[in-house]
């Protein structure tokens, strides 16, 4: 087993460089090349919602990205934002009328990583605190 | 940059059984797994070993041989296919090295023996910095035109969390500069998030808003994806090139 872990300032500059990490581990533990783009949207998304999370509670903390290679390939995005309102959609998608711009890339976000990723879980920080994204893909 | 250009040397062939029939054929099959493993794994030398050998066993695997040896030394990577038949095995070693090419300009050639030589490739790409101009761009390009009464904003390089700002007032000026019937080129857009689909559906909203309309170009698969999973491909019209896109009427549907 190998793991990658990293953290960065929530800035949204970083996730471009999470992404490129993302790939690059989830390459070297033989994730199928069809499957990369998938991984890099995913990581991506999840790090983009961390970021979110924590620049609307003005929190300066890291975000923690761990990155697994068991017989799954297992990506970990674990922000530290209190938990407000659903992590994950509820419902079918609303109409886009209507809604800020910023809420419908949330939701689209998660509509994503629903969409793309068949091991999706979210829950709660292991300390009550914050959220944690778990994303896995099977290596061929 | 990594403008690179890679001569392959083929540096033996050797270890095969009686040179007649499935020999001959089993030979020239594992020469030509070795040939493109070595090139394809070459490509990919900037990553490190793991990934260039990776990359050449699938080129050696697709080509009907198996990777008995893969090196990288500095950029030059080396690779050995095999090839089993009734006969014995064939074996087949080659080289891909590269040096920088001065001026900028690159090539990705095979020697082919016999003073024959193959262009394979033109461009290497460096994945931290881009190389061929307006494609594997790690940042956002945006480019205006008017094309009949559209104007059309072609966006390429990646558009996310920290690029979708620019391509946000780009086109909330050309909202407030009067524009109104608006072609978004997706076509050079290597990567996009969900914060640049939030950037697409304000703009949809405000040319509506103003009596205009928001028609995106974007024929790549994985983009479209990305438009069926969220259901915005019941919100916007898509296109599959800008000249279909101009062609379609204001409130023009996707076809």
């Amino acid at each position: 087993m190998a793991t990658v872990r990293l953290s960065f300032s929530p800035e949204p500059a970083h996730v471009r460089t999470v992404r490129l990490v993302g790939v690059a581990v989830a390459r070297r533990a033989g994730v199928p090349e069809d499957l990369l783009d998938e991984v890099r949207l995913a990581v991506g998304e999840a790090c983009s919602r961390a970021v979110a999370l924590h620049q609307r509670h003005g929190l300066r903390d890291l975000v923690a990205v761990e990155m697994t290679d068991t017989s799954d390939f297992v990506v970990r995005v674990i922000d530290r934002a209190p938990a407000d309102g659903p992590a994950v959609p509820t419902g079918p998608l609303m109409s886009p009328d209507g809604l800020s711009e910023e809420a419908v890339a949330f939701g689209m976000g998660l509509a994503l990583l629903t969409g793309l990723v068949d091991n999706l879980e979210v829950r709660r920080g292991t300390d009550g605190v914050g959220t944690e994204v778990r994303m896995s893909w099977q290596q061929r | 940059m990594w403008l690179l250009a890679a001569g392959l040397v083929l540096v033996l062939a050797g270890g095969f059984g009686a040179a007649i029939g499935s020999a001959t054929v089993a030979r020239h099959r594992a020469q030509a797994a070795a040939d493109l493993g070595a090139l394809a794994g070459a490509m990919r030398a900037v990553y490190g070993s793991g990934v260039a050998c990776a990359q050449a066993r699938r080129i050696v695997t697709a080509n009907g041989a198996e990777q008995s040896a893969c090196r990288l030394d500095g950029l030059d990577v080396t690779v050995t296919a095999r090839v089993r038949v009734a006969v014995g095995t064939a074996s087949a070693t080659s080289r891909a090295g590269s040096v920088p090419v001065a001026g900028g300009n690159s090539q990705l050639c095979e020697d082919l023996g016999g003073g024959r030589v193959a262009v394979a490739d033109a461009r290497w790409l460096d994945p931290e910095r881009g190389s061929e101009p307006g494609r594997y761009r790690m940042d956002l390009s945006l480019s205006t035109r008017t094309v009949a009464d559209h104007t059309v904003l072609q966006v390429g390089g990646e558009v996310d969390v920290y690029t979708a700002p620019r391509l946000r007032e780009r086109l909330v000026e050309l909202v407030d500069g009067g524009a109104r019937k608006v072609v978004v080129d997706l076509g050079r857009v290597e990567f996009l998030d969900s914060t640049g689909l939030g950037v697409l559906v304000g703009a949809h909203k405000r040319l509506r808003a103003a009596g205009g309309s928001l028609a995106l170009v974007c024929a790549r698969e994985p983009l479209l994806k990305i438009f069926r999973i969220t259901a915005l491909d019941q919100v916007f019209p898509l296109y599959d090139s800008v000249d279909t896109a101009t062609a379609a009427g204001v409130d023009g549907q996707a076809t």
